[in-house]
Parts: C-alpha cells; sequence; structure tokens
C-alpha cells in the first residue's frame, strides 16, 4: 500500500515537471495550495488579448504564473510560445477555462495583474 | 406578424442552445449597434448614456434640404443591461427616456425598447491577426412609444419611437490584432406592420453598413470612428406603397472608450446623421452622447 503511495507520489511529480510549459487546469484554490508561499504574480491573459503583449514577457517568467482566462488550452500555448520564445516551456501557465480565478481577483479587463 | 415573432423566437433560443463552446472577444466597437458589448471574461453590464441631439433638417425626396418642423432638441436618457448567457453568446435589453424641445415647450416620454443578442461565431487570436473576429447580431424592437405617426403635439414633441415593431439582423467582421483595427457591419431590417390613425404602415427593409477604424493610443483608452451608409426601402399604407418613400444616407461617428481595469469605464460618442454624398427622406443632425458603463 505504501509503495503504491510512493509511485503515485512519484508519478504526480513527474507529471507536474512536465506540465511547465503546457497550461495546467486548476481551480482557484488548487492554484492558491499548490503555489502557497511563493511569491508570485498572477498575468492574466488570452489569445484574443492584442495588448497582452507588453506583460507576457521572458524576463517576467520566473516570478510570474501565466493565467490563460476564458481561452482554449491550444491557443494560449501558443500565446506563450510566441511572446516567450525558448521561455515557454519553463514558465509556468494556468488555465482558467471557466474564469474563476479571474472573477476570484476581480479581473474583468485584459491584460492584468495580481499577487497571488 | 404573430408567425413572424414566434420564429424570431425560435431563432434566438436556438442560438442560446447552440452556443455551448467557448469563449468570444466582443471589444470590436462599430459603434452605431447594441450600446453594450461583453469582453469573454465580462457576465454583466450595466449602460447609462446621455446624448443630446440637436440641429435637425430634413433631407427631402430630391436631397434638398428643409427646415425640419420636429423638436428642435432632443435628450436621451438610454439604460441598457447585458447579461452572459454562454462563453459566446451575450444579451442585452435598452429602453430609456426621452425630452424633446421646440423653444419653451418641453415634452418626456418613454423611448422603445430593444432585445439584442452577439453571438461569437470566430474569435480573435493574436497568434492569427489576418483572421477577423467574426459576430451575428440579432435584435428586435419593440414599439412601446407614440411615434410621429400618431403624435398629438404640434411639431411632434409627444414622439418618442419609431412606430412599429423592428428586426434587424446581421454580421460584425472585426480585425482587431493590428495597431490600427478595422473592421466592418452589415445588418438587415424588417419593419413589422403597424395600425397608425392614417391605416396600415409598414415601413421598408433596410440595409446598414458600418465601415469602422479603430486606434489604442494607450492600453486604458480607444478611439473608434467611421461612416454608416443607411438605406430604407419605400412606406407601404395600407398595402400601397408611397412613390420617393425610399430613404438614403450616410453618417460619421467618432467615439472614445476608456479601458480601465476596475468596472466603471465611459464612453464619449459624437455622430454626424446626413454627414456626407447624397441623401433622400434623411436627417441632418449631431448627438453627442456621454456614458458609463459598469461591469457587474
Amino acid at each position: 500500500m505504501n509503495a503504491m503511495k510512493t509511485i503515485l507520489l512519484a508519478s504526480s511529480l513527474i507529471f507536474a515537471g512536465f506540465a511547465q510549459g503546457a497550461c495546467l487546469t486548476l481551480s482557484v484554490d488548487e492554484l492558491q495550495q499548490r503555489f502557497a508561499g511563493q511569491d508570485k504574480t498572477l498575468v492574466f491573459f488570452a489569445s484574443w488579448c492584442a495588448s497582452c503583449k507588453k506583460h507576457v514577457l521572458p524576463e517576467r517568467s520566473d516570478r510570474a504564473i501565466f493565467v490563460a482566462s476564458v481561452d482554449e488550452p491550444s491557443r494560449a500555448e501558443a500565446v506563450l510560445k510566441l511572446y516567450l520564445g525558448q521561455k515557454a516551456d519553463t514558465a509556468i501557465c494556468v488555465f482558467d477555462a471557466s474564469g474563476g480565478i479571474a472573477k476570484r481577483y476581480g479581473v474583468h479587463n485584459l491584460p492584468q495583474e495580481k499577487p497571488l | 406578424m404573430k408567425y413572424s415573432k414566434t420564429v424570431l423566437l425560435l431563432i434566438l433560443s436556438f442560438w442560446i442552445l447552440a452556443s455551448e463552446k467557448l469563449l468570444a472577444c466582443s471589444s470590436c466597437g462599430s459603434g452605431a449597434a447594441d450600446p453594450v458589448v461583453l469582453n469573454p471574461l465580462e457576465r454583466q453590464k450595466l449602460y447609462l448614456g446621455l446624448s443630446v441631439q440637436s440641429g435637425f433638417r430634413d433631407f427631402d425626396h430630391r436631397g434638398e434640404l428643409r427646415p425640419d418642423y420636429g423638436p428642435e432638441q432632443q435628450r436621451r436618457l438610454e439604460v441598457a443591461f447585458a447579461q452572459r448567457v454562454s462563453p459566446t453568446l451575450f444579451v442585452s435589453l435598452d429602453g430609456g427616456l426621452g425630452e424633446n424641445r421646440r423653444g419653451s415647450r418641453v415634452k418626456h416620454g418613454l423611448t422603445d425598447t430593444t432585445i439584442n443578442s452577439r453571438w461569437n461565431a470566430w474569435t480573435q487570436d493574436v497568434t492569427k491577426p489576418w483572421l477577423p473576429q467574426v459576430q451575428m447580431v440579432l435584435s428586435h424592437r419593440f414599439k412601446t412609444t407614440r411615434s410621429v405617426q400618431d403624435a398629438r403635439e404640434e411639431n411632434y414633441l409627444d414622439s418618442f419611437g419609431a412606430g412599429y415593431d423592428e428586426t434587424f439582423a446581421g454580421t460584425d467582421i472585426w480585425f482587431g490584432m493590428w495597431p490600427l483595427m478595422f473592421g466592418g457591419s452589415l445588418l438587415f431590417s424588417k419593419a413589422w406592420e403597424s395600425s397608425t390613425k392614417s391605416g396600415r404602415l409598414e415601413a421598408g427593409p433596410s440595409r446598414k453598413a458600418i465601415a469602422t477604424l479603430g486606434f489604442m493610443p494607450f492600453e486604458e483608452w480607444k478611439l473608434i470612428g467611421g461612416a454608416i451608409f443607411d438605406r430604407r426601402g419605400a412606406i407601404r399604407l395600407d398595402d400601397h406603397e408611397l412613390p420617393e418613400s425610399d430613404k438614403r444616407s450616410q453618417d460619421l461617428f467618432l467615439t472614445w472608450e476608456s479601458l480601465l481595469k476596475g468596472t466603471d469605464n465611459f464612453r464619449f460618442s459624437f455622430v454626424k446623421k446626413g454627414a456626407f454624398g447624397s441623401h433622400k427622406n434623411a436627417v441632418l443632425m449631431r448627438a453627442y452622447t456621454l456614458a458609463w458603463l459598469r461591469t457587474l
């Protein structure tokens, strides 16, 4: 049983590592739990937002969590590739499918940034 | 008439049921259609607009300018509410109050009520800027108030509505991913027959083409402007077409809109009706509108 738990834990850690660069689908609670205690800024963006270019920058990818709001994962990932280049592979991207994260942080317009 | 309204309701219901998937960017601004547009993150929005219209003159059927015998100044308080129904569809309802003035005489009344819907058929994408946003528009204006056909006051001071129901349908295309944004709308309408004291009146079908240019000098505000080409077929009275009663006009508009990150935003619009080209049975006037929009 313990061995099973260890395997599951190891798998989830491996997949979490692989998931960086691709957008993770998280609820607002999951987002806050996962990055609790980290000094991160949420950068809200979407593929339909032309002016988000000024906020989705490679030099910010270390401290930013890029939140794709009301978008399609493939489109959001394409935008990160476009703006971040190689940094897109290591950047943290969260997919806010229903807009729940944006709602909790009071985001109605894009682009916008909020502390985690 | 009743049958047509049932068809309209069925179409609206179909749109609501059909649009189950994904997003929308409704931030285009062709300006001359429904006043409230929701961006994909917005669920509800309230709109309050105050407009002043003045400088009224009429173009006759030969295109010659004549004095206007209606109000010298019109003021409108327009209230609208938009509600997102699905990620790709929202509906809005608008109506308001009007004030007509001529000299020292003033009359107040309700204006017509309109229900609007916008469905995003295709959403813009920064990685494919050559593909436009495509929206389908469907609206219905209800005859809710007195019109020039049944006005009782001299100079139509108690006239605040069109005098008939009218259904609008069309498309709105917007290239919003370039530094200079542009797009256009094409809206068609069908006016429903209405009983007036002169008889059964049916305004002709209309076709409205809107060409728009947009520019965002700063992230917090945008400027859009363009031209409206309005055409309407001849009026039918008791099934007889009134000769030379079709309409033609070209208008210009300019709109400044704030895009602040909070919940409140503002819009200022200027419209010059009968601005350029040749006109027929049209109105020459200018309108200024200041609006407040709150995202709920």
